[in-house]
């Protein structure tokens, strides 16, 4: 797949043309498929160098932005971050009815077994998301671009043209929000956005 | 959501989140003074805290990435590489591939509207380019997609996307016959005549439809986890078979016929006739089905050499016999044949009710549970051998079982009870979430199919027959009958496959009066007899007199209009329900139908009325009925059409097994989904309110305006047509099938579609209206005067005057537009005197905005304001054009722009006038384009005009359709674009090519035309 393809369906895709995300989608599946062959090799018993290597390995094979025409970089890393949301919460939401489960849970044996943190569900952080965005666009941007678009946190802060110190303050705040819905503890249920009214 | 609260939450957990811990306490009492909740709502977040730290480190396509490795790891289904998967096509999300065979590939896929899987069906590539192949399959899935039947795959929808083709039908769970006799040594007799009787029906349903199958085979036979069976591919096998490609040379015949008639290989369930490649008619099935039920009883199918044997049974082995004869003309005639003498023989043969073997096995899903048997099984008894009551395992029913009422059996000579019992019943099962009856609508169909007379009596044998033809479970007969003053009042649940008692319930009643009571009683034991949680019936169970009436006159007249309802429509009903409600004024559901019935005649006035009363006595009604009532009110009182949408909703997700009509799946068609722009969740109910009941008209009506909104003329007269098909006639199709002739410019079929309308009750007038929205779009008003008035006289002729009143306000719209100022003013006067219903408020008051005259329109403005204050099309548009109209008169063209913000969200769904076709709609973008012309934005006027030549449907015959090619040639013109004003003038000049010479904007056009050059 020739990076100048990826990028002008990119740039098909923010510009409305949704066959263009057809076009998009199995070109991260095969990324997705070559992470999770690696990881079922053995390249996973501990997250070292290697794995983050290999994840930024795979952004870079993606949407290596270095070598594109674009005008404006931040668009193109709003819009590329944005694309992972998508065909990654589609692949979570298809992934979960495969396997019938309901939408959030977050397989903590699953976590034991491949030895990382608690997985995250995907489409309850999506749901959560777009609940966030009726209040904060900032936030969920930063989200976007961290987690989503594998960013940092300086590339963040140069996209959205703000200080890092807000990116910091925005990505801690988010994800303790975020996590708190997802967590779903609905004891009081105070935590949710909806009866902070 | 309060932006003020999370800005404040949010930056005090910052602030508090930079302190060290020791201080964050101290801190947050200070900071937030007191405020409580808010003090709670920071300290839940930063509890949070702790396990946020790790939470979203790792990027989004590792976590995908592992949990894809995992799914590897524990040996599940392997990674699809198919391109399909996980794309969306249409509004379905393919999920995985079910199989693929000759013919084409099916996926599991979910309807990400409705929130259920469904499976899709492709073409092979290799058919997906043959053009006639193609053809053939979309033809073939439309007539499958006709039959509707309990034992046949039902198939929703035929899609194209991308190019491919594809058939979207109900997905199945459990497995194919081909399947579970693999393994076997033939099924238990009674599977093996239970599923034959179902395969039996099935084809005869789709015989009768003209429908033939022509691959009946065990693996296109689906056998559900409950043990029933389904027809797959009715009407797709066709051509897949090699009859319909390759003839007699194909290889897989030729070898195939052997002597007998018996053929092998793939070719093996051919009929004889089939094999050699003559016509193929309904016969062929039953050979086939011959073959299928010799399969089910042996596990093995009849070779050539050996003698067609059935040891079990003697009597089944002549019935598969017959169906094997050679020559079809000695074979069984009829599917419905083959299933009487096989039900003839479970009766005989059957009784002992299966609780071994393969179907037992499969009807896992049924709970069963120890119940004492009563003696009217005494069949079961006698062959079990023990004479007396025995404690036996009898399944109750189950949340998936439907039910069939049969008439009460009145003996007290009081024809007060006739049907008086039977609706009471009714009522009260309704308000059960577990139980779900088969509606009236559905019995009447079936009791067609039977041969039987409209309006027949529902006895229990009637019942019964009725009960196995929908395959549901049980019968409920009622009886009452007079001892002495005394009443006793009978219930009796049949399971109608086995015969056996269910339950059986007495009561007796001390006077008349009490009857009504005495059966709510008794309905109440019923339920949690037939296996209904206690719970639920607690929560659900209004006694009678409650729920609808104490009275059973009352009662009565409203059952009869039920009756007149189905079987003559809504004039019929009317005084019925009237009567009720005289009888008993606090008969609230009879109110409320009574005010729906009104609606349906176009009396909006005593719609209202009856509607309010029934709102305010809602709270006398079940649950059900409640949603109906709160829908009602808000579509036709409130106006507040989001709402009613929502409640439809609701009520479908609360009650989504409800058959009894009024139901919401048949309302989400109409106002509600048209009016605030829904128009593909109206298609999909209005297909499926066609599919569960084909002689309705509403369902036609809805999917092809629905559809000609949406510009689909194709399709719009697709709908038409297929009604016409079954004999179907509404004043609205014509109306539509004129509004599309009119968009297309041709000629003949508006002159055909005026003639077929003359002479018929409300098809005139409307037809006439359109033709004088028509003719003014050319610009020959004076003919075009002529059709209005026509449509007037009409209207008055057939006492409509709210209708004369909206087609003379349409009118005055129309004469303004042009810019006939005078005869603008003077029909919205008259249209005013005619009648101050919202819509004709609207468009005269738009036209006299539009004449410059707001000093009139403000006042009617305001009148709206406060008449409706939360009607969906008064909020959003005609308030918002008429004060828009009234500050551009006043030269604030920028106030008029925002003003008319409001109407963007609805401006492409319809109004009260568009909805029924009294004028088109988008005036809004019409006004709004004036308001940006004297804002001197000129690009985004062009926008607006471009807006309402962009949606043909929308607009209909509406003549802003044409004005807007002149508005789009002066405002480019302005904007000084000379190449293109000139073509949107001549586009409109040429339109106008016929048009009456003195018309006011004509003259001006022309004169503005000559100055370009």
């Amino acid at each position: 797949m020739a990076v100048d393809d990826v990028s002008h369906l990119l740039r098909a895709w923010s510009d409305g043309d949704q066959l263009a995300l057809g076009e998009l989608t199995p070109i991260v599946y095969a990324e997705l498929r070559r992470l999770a062959h690696r990881y079922m090799r053995g390249e996973r018993s501990n997250h070292s160098l290697q794995t983050t290597a290999l994840i930024n390995e795979a952004y870079m094979r993606l949407v290596d932005y270095t070598r594109m025409q674009w005008q404006n970089r931040a668009h193109f890393f709003a819009v590329s971050a944005q694309l992972m949301r998508r065909i990654l919460v589609e692949h979570a939401r298809r992934h979960n009815l495969k396997r019938g489960r309901g939408v959030h849970h977050v397989s903590l044996d699953e976590a034991v077994l491949v030895g990382v943190d608690p997985g995250v569900d995907l489409v309850a952080l999506d749901d959560a998301l777009d609940t966030l965005a009726r209040v904060d666009c900032r936030k969920v941007q930063v989200v976007e671009m961290r987690f989503f678009g594998g960013l940092t946190v300086e590339e963040t802060a140069a996209v959205l043209k703000v200080s890092t110190v807000t990116v910091r303050r925005d990505w801690s705040s988010a994800k303790i929000w975020l996590y708190r819905e997802l967590t779903g503890e609905t004891d009081d249920g105070l935590g949710s956005l909806e009866t902070a009214r | 959501m309060d932006l003020d609260h999370w800005k404040q939450l949010d930056s005090l957990l910052q602030s508090v989140l930079e302190r060290p811990l020791e201080e964050r306490d101290a801190f947050l009492r200070h900071a937030c003074a007191g405020d409580e909740p808010l003090e709670r709502r920071v300290r839940v977040l930063l509890s949070a805290e702790p396990g946020a730290k790790q939470f979203l480190e790792r990027p989004a396509i590792e976590v995908a990435a592992l949990s894809l490795a995992h799914d590897h790891e524990s040996g599940d289904a392997p990674v699809h590489t198919d391109s399909l998967i996980g794309q969306t096509l249409s509004h379905y999300r393919i999920i995985e591939k079910l199989g693929g065979g000759g013919m084409g590939v099916v996926y599991k896929a979910e309807d990400t509207r409705l929130h259920r899987f469904v499976a899709l069906k492709f073409l092979t590539d290799e058919l997906a380019r043959d053009r006639e192949a193609l053809s053939r399959f979309q033809r073939e899935a439309r007539t499958a997609s006709a039959l509707n039947h309990p034992n046949i795959c039902t198939i929703h929808d035929v899609g194209k996307q991308d190019g491919r083709s594809f058939i979207t039908m109900e997905y199945l769970e459990g497995s194919t016959l081909k399947e579970t006799l693999a393994g076997h040594r033939g099924l238990e007799m009674d599977t093996v005549l239970t599923l034959g009787i179902e395969i039996a029906d099935a084809l005869d349903a789709a015989h009768s439809a003209g429908v033939i199958h022509r691959d009946i085979k065990p693996a296109n036979i689906f056998i559900s986890p409950r043990g029933r069976a389904k027809i797959l591919d009715f009407g797709l096998a066709k051509m897949g078979s090699p009859i319909a490609h390759a003839g007699a040379d194909s290889p897989t015949l030729s070898s195939a016929a052997t002597e007998g008639g018996m053929v092998l290989g793939t070719a093996a369930y051919m009929a004889p006739e089939q094999a050699r490649s003559e016509t193929v008619d309904h016969r062929a099935d039953l050979w086939a089905l011959g073959l299928v039920l010799y399969e089910m009883v042996t596990g093995t199918r009849p070779m050539a050499a050996v003698r067609l044997r059935v040891e079990q049974s003697p009597d089944l082995e002549r019935i598969i016999a017959k169906c094997l004869e050679a020559d079809r003309e000695l074979r069984y005639q009829h599917a419905s044949d083959i299933r009487t003498d096989l039900q003839r023989l479970k009766r005989e043969t059957a009784s002992v009710p299966v609780t071994s073997g393969v179907r037992a096995a499969l009807a896992t899903a049924i709970v069963a549970r120890w119940k004492i048997m009563l003696p009217a099984a005494a069949a079961v008894l006698t062959l079990s051998g023990a004479g007396y009551l025995y404690l036996h395992r009898a399944p109750t029913l189950t949340e998936k079982d439907t039910i069939v009422l049969a008439d009460f059996e009145n003996k007290t000579g009081d024809p007060v009870f006739d049907d008086t019992l039977r609706q009471g019943l009714s009522v009260q099962l309704q308000q059960s979430p577990f139980l779900s009856l088969i509606s009236d609508r559905q019995v009447q169909q079936t009791l067609a199919l039977m041969g039987q007379a409209k309006g027949a009596r529902v006895t229990a044998e009637i019942a019964q027959q009725v009960c196995e033809r929908t395959a549901s479970a049980a019968v409920l007969e009622g009886s009452i009958a007079s001892l002495g003053s005394q009443y006793v009042l009978g219930l009796r649940a049949k399971n109608c496959n086995t015969g056996s008692i269910l339950d059986q319930e007495q009561i007796q009643a001390a006077r008349r009066e009490d009857v009504l009571n005495s059966l709510s009683e008794i309905v109440r034991t019923l339920r949690t007899r037939l296996g209904e949680s206690l719970a639920t019936v607690e929560k659900h169970s209004k006694p009678l007199a409650e729920a609808t009436t104490f009275s059973l006159e009352a009662l009565k007249a409203y059952s009869m209009g039920q009756k007149a309802n189905l079987s003559s429509g809504s004039a019929t009903a009317i005084p019925l329900f009237r009567r009720a409600v005289d009888i008993d004024p606090n008969f609230a559901l009879a109110h409320a139908l009574l005010g729906l019935k009104y609606s349906d005649v176009a009396e909006s006035v005593l719609s209202v009325q009856s509607t309010t009363k029934a709102w305010q006595l809602r709270d006398r009604v079940s649950d059900r009925e409640r949603f109906f009532i709160d829908f009602l009110y808000d579509r036709d009182v409130t106006g507040n059409l989001e709402k009613a949408y929502q409640t439809l909703e609701l009520w479908l997700q609360t009650y989504p097994r409800g058959e009894e009509s009024p139901k919401p799946q048949d309302l989400l068609g109409g106002l509600s989904t048209h009016g605030t722009g829904r128009f593909e969740r109206a298609i999909e109910a209005s297909q499926k309110e066609i599919a569960a009941d084909p002689d309705v008209v509403f369902g036609y009506n809805l999917l092809a305006s629905s559809n000609f909104f949406l510009d689909r003329f194709d399709e719009a007269e697709r709908a038409l047509q297929r009604a016409t098909e079954r004999k179907l006639q509404a004043p609205n199709f014509l109306m539509i099938r004129y509004s599309i002739a009119v968009l297309r410019g041709d000629k003949d079929q508006m002159d055909r579609t005026v003639a077929l309308a003359k002479g018929k009750r409300g098809a005139e007038r409307t037809v006439a209206n359109i033709e004088a929205l028509a003719l003014a779009r050319s610009g020959r008003l004076t003919l075009a005067r002529q059709s209005s008035s026509r449509a007037m006289d009409v209207a008055r002729q057939e006492g409509g005057s709210e209708a004369a009143a909206n087609y003379q306000a349409a009118r005055a719209v129309w004469e303004a537009v042009c810019g006939n100022a005078a005869e603008a003013n003077k029909n919205a006067m008259a249209a005013l005197e005619l009648s101050n219903g919202r819509d004709v408020e609207y468009a005269a008051g738009l036209a006299l905005a539009l004449s410059g005259d707001s000093t009139r329109s403000q006042p009617l403005a305001d009148d709206l304001e406060k008449r409706f204050p939360e009607d969906t099309f008064a909020k959003f548009t005609y308030v918002p054009v008429l004060r828009a109209l009234s500050a551009l008169e006043r030269g604030r063209s920028t106030d008029s722009v925002e003003r008319l913000r409001i109407a963007l969200p609805y401006e492409l769904a319809v109004n009260g006038l568009s909805f029924r076709f009294y004028l088109g709609g988008l005036h809004s973008a019409y006004v709004r384009g004036e308001a940006l012309v004297a804002a001197h934005r000129y690009p985004d006027a062009a926008g607006e005009f471009q807006k309402i030549l962009d949606h043909r449907g929308i607009v209909g015959a509406d003549p802003i359709g044409v004005l807007a090619h002149l508005q789009l040639g002066r405002t480019f013109a302005l904007a000084g674009d000379k190449v293109k004003a000139k073509r949107a003038y001549g586009d409109f000049l040429t339109l106008w090519k016929d048009a009456d010479s003195d018309i006011p904007i004509l003259v001006q056009a022309k004169a503005e035309y000559a100055r370009l050059h």
